[in-house]
């Protein structure tokens, strides 16, 4: 079975886009980050769940997501981008091996992908290259942008820019 | 690499002469091959060898009357690569400087491991090992040792700058670990040379190529990661900026460690274990010494994905806990780290004379299906390698289940000084040590011309204005926005931090860490002075040792109780010129460390950081790292850059002479072709050491070296402590006769310092520094805030320190 | 001589300050040991007073600082913990150990993220003692300096008025004296109601000696000075001595 959960930060305001790139666009672009974990697995969902919620989320200062549907609203694209398959994923090899501690888990973990997406706010025009040349590095990552909610004819074209 | 096109299709070479016995290895067929047929394979299988060397293998397999497995070419080419071998110090030189001819044999023979010899031999029991350890230690007191080693992971930075950052101080930071019977890694270093962080896009003219900025955010934050996490506090770094190194950025990363002195030598016998700690074996790391030997081109930024390997510091560090407490309980006999080469080196190194049996199969991997030589050569971080006594097994066991990390046994030791490595019951590699390090002697030419003239210096219209371009130079501006990304404490033992003063942010010339166990302490710097180099290379040498020296004394160690390192980073090695500079270079660091009686105890080298761009060939200036490390026999000895007093005087030890060249106010100005100062070495060490009894008299204050951006500059840093203005008058500064008011108050002539003294101990000082260049230039102005430059009655410099720490402190915090 | 009082250093695969934590420890007087999470059970708090953890990278922090080392604590002798600290000893965490206390439950509600700069920053900063009767900074005077050096610094609580409330309770038993990394309130450092758990982000164990400090021509000025181990002038020690000293003196005379 395929889960997908998304963290995002309550309390870590969106920043100035331009902090990302080498040489600042204009258009007042902002960002905001979360984390998305993608979830092969067997046994009870609730299970999961479960574990999830008491492994990765700190529930005082993050909100989860269930779903594949992007957890926040009213952005222009969102970059998503993760270790691209033999590149080492450290913050994935920690949550492996702490699940391969636990002693007769009540699910199997199966596969896990780590994903971070930056969400992109504002702005004028398809800036997503700048951000994927800025950002993500083919020598480890791979990745693909999400057109926004902001503009619905684009939603059809996610996935162009995949390099995956 | 422009020959790589050549390389032909898979059916090529390779598989028309392989013999596959099993699955995991192939017997090669090259006693029939050619020159060019062998650097054809050569080539195929990514070895980095010359048809020469090749010929050279298979001269020695026609000796043996057999033909190589690949595992054994290989490990031949891993020990003969230039990153192994440094078979360029090693090579015979036709060079010629100005017209005049010479021969050297072998650049590393000639003046560094001579030259240190020489120096040792002149200071019985000061240095505990040098050049043939993975690092040089110098003696602390009767107990402890203190070892410094520094390398550069300059190619893969350029290509995943946060792995290759963090992979680099990694790598270095287990050669502390492998240094002797295993020393504690107690302080780092970095030093970057990078494209301006503002360099345009438009000015990158090649595909592929990251921005500088991203360079530098993923060096500095690569850095971080592994060294905060490590748990080391890193002390001590510079950054140069320059065009040059858009293309082939470089990072440099160091690592000192501590060592009880009986834990310094250690030995592989007949019957020990052969044993591995840390993390798995993977495919992950091939081939990354043969590539760290060969240029980058864009192809290569392209093809050599598998080279990136990104670092997990907790399976380094829980190794090094390991490490240590092994150590401390004497367990080990003999360790190294695991590192170009993978086993294979190390595997090699420890059994060079003794000779034994690897078995690949106890190998943990990462992944199935790796055959013998991706096992054997794999650079998989965080592993090292011990030779152990098989009573020590149990003990050892019990230490890797309490820090939690995997220990597995590679083989025996057995005396036979035959390397011996079997894999799924097969002898895949068996070859006699010795051979092993014969690599052919290279031969190369070199030349070099004086490159300046006589300039005139500009006359100064308002030097005021001259400074604040100076501060709020990518050369000179602050590195404090970096520096706070690493956590420069940690140990608890840094007590002259790299940022400092009484307001906490102001610059430091060397750092000091206290030692665990002893009241002696260590200071650590480095000097680094590429712009020198395009032109006066010899002077670049010379001036680099002058100032790593220079900022160790001033910090309070004892002039006669340093040592150093040479780390140099040079384009194209064949291009005669470039090769010429590096001679240069090299004639220029032996002259001073001799002069200095500061010794060579390790250095590397890495060459061929050039590039292919669009508009051609792009090369890096040949580029000298000096970073050194010295003693201090007491706390009360520590001292700062900072200002401290309201109404202290200011002095100047040291001669200001007349030549602008090298410095940062030249470059801004236009003058490249101006004359670089010479360094006067036996002057210096006479100040250095007069210098050191007003240390151990408790006279000095504070004290801050003159280097980039001149006196200015120096004085501004000293007094962004805020403790004071600064009234200073040049009247009696001991200078050349025709300086300059530019070279006065900009130029970068070495050897000088400004102390801070208190009024009542001037006379004292003053006679201390009898027969020395020496003057009161000014004293602190508790009554001011503003940095006043007069030169008799001719105001040069009266502005506001609030306004010049600013524009100093902001130049890099808007970038990184 | 005195029979010095046991403390435990917890020790996690990535702690890196338990070293210098131990000699701090040791120097005031405890007898400390460096424990590794691996051996750990619930009797090896038998005997002890006291029970630190020290600063570092706990299995790298990877998913959330803290996160792991409090789960596999938790598991392996989170019911001990308790029970220790309900029988009278004294829990400290210092930097990745207030994380991880935090974590565990052990100290107010609140959690630590990001610094606001979103920078890991190695800066000494100025405390204000909020709680002299505290076990831990009775020693200490109303304002200290300390260095810190973490990107997670940041306090948060579920609402605003959590943190507020803290600062009146006494919960938030020190502050920084300007906004260094984003935390509610500016706090640095947290205690339980009983006092005996304290937790924050400075390190102590950096500043022991007076010549740890920046400025040279920094002054010692502790609270109420207490009696310098024999020997030793009082001008020696930095404020994160008198922190070490006060936990001494109260774990002593509580003995």
């Amino acid at each position: 079975m395929q889960e997908t959960f998304e963290i995002s930060d309550r309390y870590i305001d969106a920043g100035d886009a331009n902090e990302l790139l080498y040489e600042p666009l204009d258009g007042g672009q902002t960002f905001r980050r979360t984390r998305r974990y993608e979830i092969e697995f067997e046994g009870e969902k609730q299970e999961l769940e479960a574990f999830i919620e008491k492994t990765l989320l700190d529930p005082i200062s993050q909100e989860l997501h269930e779903g594949d549907d992007p957890a926040l609203e009213g952005f222009t694209f969102a970059l998503e981008y993760g270790m691209k398959p033999g590149a080492l994923d450290l913050e994935k090899e920690a949550i492996v091996s702490y699940y391969k501690g636990i002693e007769g888990p009540a699910f199997e973990l199966k596969e896990l992908n780590v994903r971070q997406r930056i969400y992109v706010f504002g702005g004028k025009g398809d800036a997503s290259d700048r951000f994927i040349r800025d950002i993500c590095n083919y020598a480890i990552h791979n990745w693909s942008v999400i057109q926004g909610d902001k503009d619905q004819g684009d939603k059809e074209n996610q996935g162009d820019k995949e390099n995956v | 690499m422009s020959e790589t096109e050549t390389i032909a299709s898979p059916e090529s070479i390779l598989d028309q002469i392989a013999e596959a016995p099993a699955d995991h290895y192939r017997i090669l067929k090259i006693s029939d091959l050619d020159g060019a047929q062998l650097h054809e394979l050569s080539q195929f299988m990514h070895l980095s060898l010359s048809e020469e060397d090749m010929l050279a293998v298979q001269a020695i397999y026609q000796e043996w009357d057999r033909e190589p497995t690949d595992v054994e070419l290989e490990v031949i080419a891993q020990t003969w690569s230039e990153h192994c071998k440094h078979r360029i110090f090693g090579a015979d030189i036709e060079h010629e400087v100005d017209g005049e001819k010479e021969s050297i044999k072998s650049l590393f023979k000639t003046y560094i491991f001579d030259v240190s010899h020489r120096i040792f031999d002149t200071k019985p029991g000061f240095v505990l090992s040098a050049f043939h350890d993975n690092a040089g230690f110098i003696k602390l007191d009767d107990e402890q040792a203190i070892c410094l080693k520094a390398e550069t992971h300059n190619h893969p930075s350029a290509i995943e700058p946060y792995a290759g950052a963090n992979t680099g101080i990694g790598g270095v930071v287990r050669d502390i670990l492998g240094a002797g019977k295993g020393a504690k890694p107690i302080g780092s270093l970095d030093v970057f040379c990078f494209g301006a962080p503002d360099t345009s896009m438009d000015n990158i003219k090649a595909e592929d190529v990251l921005h500088p900025l991203g360079i530098m955010r993923g060096v500095v934050r690569g850095v971080r990661d592994y060294g905060n996490r490590m748990g080391i506090p890193t002390i001590s770094g510079a950054i140069q900026f320059d065009d040059s190194y858009i293309y082939n950025p470089l990072v440099y990363c160091g690592t000192a460690g501590s060592i009880p002195i009986k834990y310094i030598d250690k030995e592989v016998g007949a019957g020990m274990k052969v044993i591995a700690v840390g993390g798995r074996t993977g495919r992950d790391g091939l081939h990354g010494a043969t590539f760290s030997s060969a240029a980058l081109d864009t192809e290569s930024h392209e093809s050599d994905q598998q080279a990136v390997q990104i670092g997990n510091p907790i399976e380094e560090k829980k190794a090094a806990d390991f490490v240590l407490a092994a150590r401390d309980a004497d367990l080990i006999e003999f360790i190294t780290d695991c590192g170009a080469g993978g086993y294979s080196s190390a595997a090699g190194e420890m059994l060079e004379e003794c000779g034994g049996t690897i078995n690949l199969d106890n190998v943990k991997l990462k992944e199935d299906g790796l055959v013998s030589w991706e096992i054997f050569i794999s650079e998989s971080q965080e592993r090292m390698v011990l030779a152990v006594q098989e009573e020590s097994m149990e003990a050892l066991q019990k230490l890797a289940d309490l820090y939690e990390t995997e220990l597995i046994v590679l083989g025996d030791a057995d005396g036979s000084g035959i390397l011996k490595v079997t894999h799924h019951g097969e002898t895949v590699c068996q070859l006699d040590c010795s051979k092993l390090h014969t690599a052919p002697t290279r031969e190369l030419r070199s030349k070099w011309q004086v490159k300046t003239e006589a300039v005139e210096a500009p006359a100064l219209n308002h030097a005021g204005s001259d400074l604040r371009d100076l501060l709020s130079d990518f050369a000179i501006v602050s590195r404090e926005p970096i520096i706070r990304e690493y956590d420069h404490e940690v140990q608890g033992n840094t007590v002259l931090k790299p940022l400092a003063g009484a307001s906490g942010d102001a610059p430091q010339d060397a750092s000091v860490l206290r030692i665990n166990g002893s009241d002696k302490l260590m200071s650590m710097s480095v000097a680094i002075l590429p712009e020198w180099g395009k032109t006066d290379p010899y002077a670049m040498g010379t001036a680099c040792v002058d100032e790593c020296v220079r900022q160790m004394v001033a910090s309070g160690a004892d002039p006669d109780r340093l040592a150093i390192l040479d780390n140099f980073c040079v384009g194209n090695p064949e291009a005669e010129e470039e090769l010429g500079a590096l001679v240069e270079t090299v004639k220029g660091i032996a002259a001073a460390a001799e002069s200095y009686g500061a010794p060579f105890v390790s250095g590397k080298d890495s060459f061929y950081n050039y590039f292919e761009t669009e508009d051609g060939p792009v090369s890096i200036p040949v580029t000298i790292l000096i970073s050194g490390m010295g003693i201090l026999d007491d706390s009360s000895h520590v001292v700062g850059a900072s200002l401290r007093r309201k109404d202290s005087v200011m002095a100047m030890i040291g001669n200001t002479k007349s030549q602008l060249g090298g410095s940062v106010f030249a470059r801004q100005k236009g003058l490249t072709k101006s004359e670089v100062p010479s360094t006067d070495l036996e002057q210096a060490m006479d100040a250095y050491r007069k210098y050191y009894e007003a240390i151990k008299q408790g006279l000095i204050l504070s004290a801050h070296d003159v280097s980039e951006g001149g006196l200015a500059v120096t004085l501004a840093e000293a007094a962004f402590s805020g403790k004071a203005g600064l009234e200073i008058d040049l009247s009696s500064l001991p200078m050349d006769d025709d300086a300059s008011q530019a070279a006065i108050l900009f130029g970068e002539s070495p050897s000088r310092l400004v102390i801070e003294i208190a009024p009542e101990n001037l006379e004292k000082v003053a006679a201390l520094f009898e027969g020395t260049p020496f003057a009161p230039i000014g004293r602190a102005a508790g009554e001011h805030a503003n940095l006043k430059v007069t030169q008799g009655s001719e105001v040069l410099i009266d502005e506001p320190l609030d306004e010049l720490k600013s524009l100093w402190k902001n130049g890099l915090a808007q970038y990184y | 001589m005195e029979k010095r009082p046991r403390a435990v250093l917890l020790k996690f695969p990535g702690t890196n300050c338990d070293e210098e934590t131990s000699r701090a420890l040791e120097l005031v007087g405890f007898s400390p040991e460096v424990v590794p999470i691996s051996v750990m059970t619930n009797e090896t708090l038998s005997g002890v007073s006291l029970v630190v953890l020290s600063g570092g990278f706990s299995y790298g922090d990877y998913v959330m600082s803290g996160r792991l080392a409090s789960l596999v604590t938790e598991q392996k002798i989170g019911d001990a913990l308790k029970k220790f600290r309900d029988d009278g000893g004294y829990l400290l965490g210092i930097c990745n150990g207030f994380q991880i206390l935090t974590q565990l439950g052990l100290l107010p509600k609140g959690s630590l993220v990001e610094n606001t700069s979103g920078r890991f920053q190695c800066q000494w900063v100025t405390m204000q003692n909020h709680a002299p009767e505290s076990p831990f900074l009775s020693q200490l005077p109303e304002t200290f300096e300390l260095p810190m050096a973490h990107a997670e610094g940041r306090l948060v609580t579920m609402d605003a008025s959590e943190a507020k409330a803290y600062r009146e309770s006494g919960a938030a038993a020190v502050t920084y004296t300007s906004d260094v990394n984003g935390s509610f309130e500016q706090i640095a450092g947290l205690q339980d109601e009983s006092g005996r758990v304290f937790g924050m982000m400075p390190h102590p164990e950096r500043f022991i000696y007076r010549e740890d400090h920046y400025d040279p021509d920094w002054e010692s000025q502790p609270g109420t000075p207490s009696e310098p181990p024999s020997g030793l002038s009082e001008e020696k020690w930095g404020s994160g001595y008198y922190l070490f000293r006060s936990l001494y003196q109260s774990v002593t005379s509580s003995n």
